[in-house]
């Protein structure tokens, strides 16, 4: 999982086909987008719309720097615009949902420790410490300061040792 | 506590892609694209209406400009050609000074009429309107009297029928 998002660019005058993209990227982005929310279906969700948005401006989106980080920012977006959405109580009743997926026996522990952080914080640790990104593009992608990205990640990683020590203990 | 990159590694193998992924993704673009026509027609034909209602609202009030503003009251019918004003009441007043003084009876007016009205201009006598006789039909015409010349002439027709209006001020519920 080494290595910037989006390294199917190739340089060449002619844009990729967005079928070698969808192959290169496409795994990847549902897995980060599973340790964020925590459930298969609604990373294959957000996974599947941010790729078909993707694909009907792939004209354009072909033709940036990174293709793949449009990606990865149109899917966190649509995650948070869909948390946003949902009031309260539906929100406990997806949770309920997702926790239905894995049961409570299969939930790991690090399931359960990346379920209690925060979800800007869980965004920042996925992308730095799983996807591999460095500080400054995941700010980019997270609208925030390379900065803070980094202490959130740092915030992160504290409450995760905590935890995990916790349930070791 | 083992590397945290490991674990997540771990966590993250439980989230395959489905083999269908990238079919359903094509569909879901294909809707996309679908919502977007739907959605750009929506507004084209919302910018069209716009914009025909602006130019028939543009056409009709450039249409009705050169006309005069409209109002309740009848229009005013335009006098006959034959038809010319009356003496000056300067004209008048120095005429009527050299008139013996006295009673003398007048030509016989175009029209009899009872209850119609009756004004000194200055130069002429106004006198319109009345009915003839009880019930009997109101009429909306005129003449004026002359002293100096003892003649009438007869008005051209007016905008109203004469007619006294129906609802007269009245002494209120009691």
């Amino acid at each position: 999982v080494d290595g910037a998002i989006g390294t199917v660019r190739p340089v060449r005058e002619e844009p990729p086909a967005f079928e070698v993209f969808f192959e290169a990227e496409y795994g990847r982005l549902l897995k980060v987008l599973y340790l964020i929310t925590g459930s298969r279906t609604e990373a294959e969700d957000l996974a599947q719309e941010a790729m078909a948005r993707a694909l009907e401006r792939w004209q354009r989106v072909s033709t940036m720097e990174r293709p793949g980080g449009y990606v990865y920012r149109m899917a966190l977006n649509l995650n948070r615009k869909r948390l946003r959405h949902l009031s309260v109580v539906a929100r406990q009743l997806v949770g309920a949902r997702d926790r239905e997926e894995p049961s409570l026996e299969e939930r790991t522990e690090v399931r359960m420790a990346l379920d209690s952080l925060p979800r800007p914080t869980r965004e920042a640790l996925v992308l730095i410490d799983w996807l591999g990104l460095d500080a400054a593009e995941a700010g980019r992608l997270l609208g925030i300061r390379p900065g803070s990205v980094r202490s959130r990640v740092s915030r992160a990683r504290s409450a995760l040792r905590d935890r995990m020590g916790e349930d070791d203990a | 506590m083992p590397e945290l990159r490991e674990l997540l590694d771990r966590e993250a193998a439980g989230a395959a892609p489905s083999p269908d992924a990238y079919p359903r993704t094509l569909r879901r673009a294909r809707r996309i694209a679908i919502r977007r026509q739907i959605g750009a027609g929506a507004i084209a034909l919302a910018l069209f209406a716009g914009l025909g209602g602006s130019l028939w609202l543009a056409v009709r009030s450039r249409n009705e400009t050169p006309g005069p503003a409209k109002s309740n009251t009848p229009s005013v019918p335009a006098p006959p050609a034959s038809w010319e004003p009356g003496p000056s009441a300067e004209d008048s007043a120095a005429a009527l000074a050299e008139l013996p003084v006295g009673w003398t009876s007048l030509s016989p007016p175009p029209m009899v009429r009872v209850r119609a009205a009756s004004v000194w201009t200055g130069s002429e006598l106004f006198y319109w309107g009345g009915d003839t006789g009880f019930g009997g039909t109101h009429h909306g015409d005129g003449a004026m009297y002359d002293p100096v010349k003892d003649a009438w002439r007869e008005l051209p027709p007016g905008p109203l029928s004469g007619a006294p209006p129906r609802e007269r001020p009245g002494p209120g519920p009691r």
